[in-house]
């Protein structure tokens, strides 16, 4: 793939990173990691954490959330946030569950039993992010849509809800019920036009059943992006084109990383992987024609000419967007690089594969986006190599499907 | 559903019924001669009109079955053999067909295919497709003409091809009375202004034209436009203006001929009016003599015919049209196309404002851009 304007901002790597945990071991572990870029400090409480944050800069910090003492670990995250905004924060979780953690200031969890290169890949993942999400050029692009209000609290309770291995319909329908604007909207969606059922569909439960539950968080935060910006109004656009794009992907990059909570985290990630375009299209409409107009005509990515046009790509705009509205980092991440995944080095990069080549198969198939759209060096890397063609098998009958 | 199921042999039709009737549709197999006195006697939702074999014995047998007076509306599928030409095909959705089915198919096909008509025949709110397929109201309000039960069938005929809403309204109209007896009511027209007898015959009767003069009516509302056209050689022009208006001046000549097409044109629309069709007249207009035998390729169910008014000959020429706009597949567009609305690529991304005249680069940009098979909405030629 070849490098495109503005990466290099992300491909840099932090320079200190400092880790706050009782367990001294992690530390040594950390050291024996060969190659890192970084400076590894340490402290054994939020104290020394303090002291060596007023003295140099630190790009990254790993608070333990057992800290013991008055300054527990969020307490602590809460302090580096005010004192050092520049600074990403990470927490070693028992369980790392912050993608449903709805409180958690930290962007990423590492899980307390983690490998330390795995840690180490999950710094740099971090701060790049963080990187992007902080970037002032892009909070500039995305403007007052940066504010967006929170995710709802349907979205948490369900993601709470189906979460449980005993989760069941009624308890997912009684959620949605609880919530009539959602109600409304789901019962629209299982009795469009794009599931063809032959009978119409009036019960909560029965949508549910139907629409499974992946389909249904992802809808919630949908629904709830797509209102917060009402975009119906955007010039150069066709919403509902472009909701069924998102929802199609979303099905694709599903299917790839199979049943499981993955899945989950690919539908819902695939949902609004582009929601930047969304937000480009409104802050910055007559701006916005001409990346498209430009792109029809030189065939050039979008995403490089709304880099050159408007200072900030699709790619970035939506992450910023989703991650000011409390959306959990794994979607984040894969909305900021669902064009150039390989930026993203290290770690499970499961879901993130299913969204990039989703979304790439989809669009060198029915947008005519040229074939080295799709990343195949970084799909070797994320271990998903030789899936390439049974994926581009799948997106090819998607595509039929659709078109039939 | 009601099925009636045609063809030139019936025990080969009998797998279709028993496939169909296990799928829980009412069969009724027949040979295809009897196709039209079955579909009276069973009021079909659908038929199936086997045909194997090209041939303008087919085209009469699918427009016999097709222009059915007095039957609620339904749809017409052909299962078409293999060896059936694409120019045939194209022939026979001319000729009034909904759909093909083309041999060899499996049961399945079929019972999917037939299922998706009955959807689309029983969808609770078919509101955008029906509103098109809603029979016409006279203009004093009273009944609508098409039976209310086969309005389903006219809406699944709609929604199954979401770019015939018109075709739909075209259907109906050109299944009228009115319609049926164009000819016949024109050369009354004509014989009882003229008070001269007139004999209808076909159109290599009448010299080639060399004037001509054309009128249309239009339904704004159901988009159709209907258009008369006559034609003829200055003799008989002259000799008839002589008759009308006891000279033959060149101004005359003309005249003579707007004369005729107005009145052709109200005798039609009053007949149209009485079938509850509310169409609006034109004003006539002089045309090429050559346009009055080559119209426009949109025009549908049209008929050309010559009328012996004494010792002068006229060539009459009538044809409807649905002028709505075009649903065309990007692999179908072509140069010169207007864009009626804006097209959006799988993204959701503009490509062409509506309104555009696509230029030859714009074509080959929209099908570089877009699948071949995504619907392009162009205003009608």
């Amino acid at each position: 793939m070849r490098s495109h304007c503005g990466e290099s901002m992300y491909q840099s790597s932090p320079q200190r990173v400092l880790v706050v945990s009782p367990e001294a071991g992690r530390l040594d572990a950390m050291r024996k990691v060969k190659g890192l870029a970084w400076e590894t400090i340490y402290a054994a409480d939020s104290a020394r954490a303090l002291e060596l944050l007023q003295c140099d800069p630190i790009d990254v910090v790993l608070a333990d959330r057992e800290l013991r003492g008055p300054t527990n670990g969020e307490a602590l995250l809460r302090m580096v946030r005010d004192l050092s905004p520049d600074t990403a924060l990470m927490a070693i979780e028992a369980r790392a569950i912050a993608a449903t953690d709805k409180k958690s200031l930290a962007l990423l969890a590492v899980d307390r039993g983690a490998q330390a290169p795995v840690v180490a890949a999950m710094f740099e993942r971090a701060y790049r992010i963080h990187k992007l999400l902080t970037n002032p050029q892009t909070a500039k692009v995305v403007g007052a849509l940066g504010e967006l209000p929170s995710v709802p609290e349907t979205y948490w309770e369900l993601s709470r809800v189906t979460a449980k291995p005993n989760c069941t319909v009624a308890e997912v329908a009684a959620i949605v019920q609880s919530d009539p604007a959602l109600s409304v909207k789901v019962l629209q969606m299982v009795n469009s036009a794009f599931f063809g059922l032959s009978r119409r569909v009036s019960s909560i439960a029965q949508a549910v059943s139907y629409l499974g539950l992946e389909l249904l968080k992802g809808l919630v935060l949908n629904a709830h992006v797509f209102a917060a910006i009402d975009a119906s109004h955007t010039k150069g656009f066709s919403l509902e084109r472009f909701q069924l794009y998102s929802v199609r992907c979303a099905r694709l990059a599903r299917k790839f990383v199979g049943e499981s909570k993955l899945g989950d985290d690919a539908f819902t990630a695939a949902i609004v992987h582009d929601i930047g375009e969304l937000v480009l299209a409104m802050q910055h409409p007559d701006k916005y024609s001409q990346v498209v107009a430009q792109s029809v005509d030189s065939g050039r990515p979008a995403d490089e000419l709304e880099r050159e046009i408007i200072g900030a790509s699709h790619a970035e705009a939506g992450a910023v967007t989703l991650a000011s509205c409390g959306i959990p980092f794994s979607v984040v991440e894969c909305v900021a690089f669902h064009h150039h995944p390989s930026l993203v080095s290290g770690g499970p990069r499961e879901v993130l594969a299913a969204v990039h080549a989703a979304d790439a198969l989809i669009g060198i198939l029915t947008c005519g986006d040229p074939e080295s759209r799709l990343d195949v060096a970084f799909l070797e890397s994320a271990g998903v190599g030789h899936r390439v063609e049974e994926w581009e098998k799948w997106a090819q009958d998607e595509v039929a499907t659709w078109e039939s | 559903m009601r099925v009636v199921v045609a063809g030139g042999t019936t025990p080969d039709l009998e797998p279709y019924a028993a496939t169909l009737e296990q799928a829980g549709h009412v069969v009724k197999v027949v040979a295809d001669v009897s196709a039209p006195s079955a579909c009276v006697a069973e009021k079909p939702h659908l038929v199936l009109l086997e045909v194997t074999r090209d041939g303008a014995g087919a085209l009469e047998q699918i427009r016999r079955v097709r222009d059915l007076a007095g039957v609620p509306p339904f749809l017409l599928y052909l299962m078409a053999g293999p060896d059936l030409s694409q120019t045939f095909l194209r022939e026979a959705y001319d000729a009034g067909i909904d759909g093909d089915l083309r041999q060899p198919f499996g049961p399945e096909f079929l019972t999917s295919r037939v299922s998706a008509a009955t959807r689309l025949a029983r969808r609770p709110d078919p509101a955008p497709a029906a509103k098109a397929a809603v029979p016409v109201r006279p203009v004093n309000g009273a009944a609508p003409k098409v039976a209310p039960g086969a309005a389903a069938t006219a809406a699944a005929a709609a929604a199954e091809n979401p770019m015939s809403e018109s075709e739909v309204q075209l259907t109906n109209a050109t299944q009228s009375q009115t319609w049926r007896n164009a000819s016949k009511l024109i050369q009354d027209m004509g014989s009882k202004f003229l008070a001269l007898p007139v004999i209808l015959g076909a159109e290599a009767a009448a010299p080639i034209p060399s004037l001509g003069c054309a009128i249309s009516l239009s339904h704004a509302a159901h988009q159709l436009e209907a258009r008369i056209a006559i034609g003829a050689d200055s003799r008989s022009a002259r000799r008839l203006a002589v008759h009308m208006f006891g000279d033959e001046g060149d101004d005359l000549v003309g005249d003579m001929l707007n004369e005729l097409a107005n009145l052709f044109m109200g005798a039609v629309k009053t007949s149209f009016s009485a079938e509850s069709f509310a169409f609006t007249g034109g004003l006539p207009e002089t045309i090429s003599a050559d346009y009055v035998l080559r119209p426009s390729a949109t025009y549908k169910r049209q008929e050309t015919f010559s009328m012996a008014i004494a010792d002068s000959r006229l060539l009459v020429y009538i044809g409807m049209r649905s002028k709505a706009n075009l649903f065309l597949a990007s692999s179908g567009l072509r140069e010169g196309m207007v864009v009626a609305k804006d097209v959006f690529n799988a993204r959701g991304l503009m490509l062409v404002n509506g309104g555009t005249r696509l230029s030859l680069n714009m074509v080959e940009k929209l099908r570089s851009l877009l699948t071949p098979k995504h619907l392009v909405e162009v205003t009608a030629p």
